[in-house]
């Protein structure tokens, strides 16, 4: 699935958390990673919204972890992304730079102005 | 200042209790409920409890319990839409001919009990469409609204033509959905 299809600004940023944690990742570390990262304040039903979105697609996996005495005997699920799923975010990303490849200050690697 | 006591009486072992759970049970749609309010408990403890207090730290799991119940809504609805057509269908269909018994000028000249055991033979199968996609449930369903129906044609001796061709739509639609349910096995 998901074979050319590409993401959402907000799975982009899903997915791009996910990269960045690595092993380990899970919904309330995502959270916590585009908040600290973007300034965005997000909530955790998006993450799992969008993460369970992105598992449909088949560009991310989750297993469910051991249930642990801080979080009351509830189990952590955490998630991986798939090769697909780079795919699927290497093209959201190609086609951006694309798009802003030839605006005077918005160019790939060139520092934006406003 | 707060006090680190009543701290861990609030986030005690059996933080959410009873009926907090039941709100949760209530507010938040069960795919991913638990792992979801795992994640706020510890975040609460963790982070926000030793920095901001108790009744901060309640104060955020709540307000992130009920932030997190609408995108978590949205996608259970897209989800199911795709997963469970006829359901979908089953309850757009019943509500499309609901909404035109309700412009039928006879329903405004019949008694309250005609109306409400009209209501309540639409209803009732469209609420089993919605919450169920055991058989059994929705065969009972069907026979409550078929007994509905006639008792409300007992009682009024008048034409029943929507509430029939509604109850007609629903047993058709689900019978479609029991032949994809034979040919897909879901």
């Amino acid at each position: 699935m998901g074979g050319s299809s590409t993401l959402g600004d907000f799975e982009q940023l899903v997915m791009l958390a996910l990269l960045q944690i690595g092993n380990g990742a899970y919904g309330m570390i995502v959270r916590r990673e585009i908040e600290d990262r973007t300034g965005r304040e997000v909530s955790l039903g998006a993450i799992y919204a969008t993460l369970d979105r992105l598992e449909d697609k088949g560009m991310v996996r989750s297993t469910l972890g051991a249930a642990g005495r801080a979080r009351r005997g509830r189990a952590k699920r955490f998630f991986t992304v798939e090769r697909s799923g780079l795919e699927a975010l290497r093209r959201s990303l190609d086609a951006l730079d694309n798009m802003r490849s030839g605006i005077a200050g918005f160019d790939p690697g060139a520092e934006v102005h406003l | 200042m707060t006090d680190p006591s009543s701290d861990r009486d609030i986030f005690g072992d059996d933080f959410p209790g009873p009926f907090q759970r039941l709100a949760l049970a209530l507010l938040l749609p069960t795919r991913h409920r638990k792992e979801l309010v795992g994640d706020l408990v510890e975040e609460a403890i963790t982070d926000v409890l030793p920095e901001h207090g108790a009744r901060a730290a309640r104060r955020w799991f709540w307000r992130q319990a009920l932030l997190s119940a609408s995108p978590l809504y949205r996608r259970q609805s897209t989800r199911e839409i795709r997963m469970t057509p006829w359901r979908w269908l089953t309850l757009m269909a019943l509500f499309i001919v609901g909404l035109f018994m309700a412009l039928d000028p006879y329903v405004f000249s019949a008694s309250p009990l005609v109306i409400g055991l009209v209501f309540l033979a639409i209803t009732i199968p469209a609420a089993a469409g919605v919450v169920s996609s055991n058989l059994y449930t929705l065969v009972g369903a069907t026979g409550v609204s078929a007994l509905l129906l006639f008792a409300a044609r007992a009682v009024s001796g008048l034409e029943i033509r929507w509430y029939a061709m509604a109850f007609m739509l629903f047993v058709i639609l689900n019978l479609g959905r029991l032949f994809e349910r034979r040919t897909v096995g879901a």
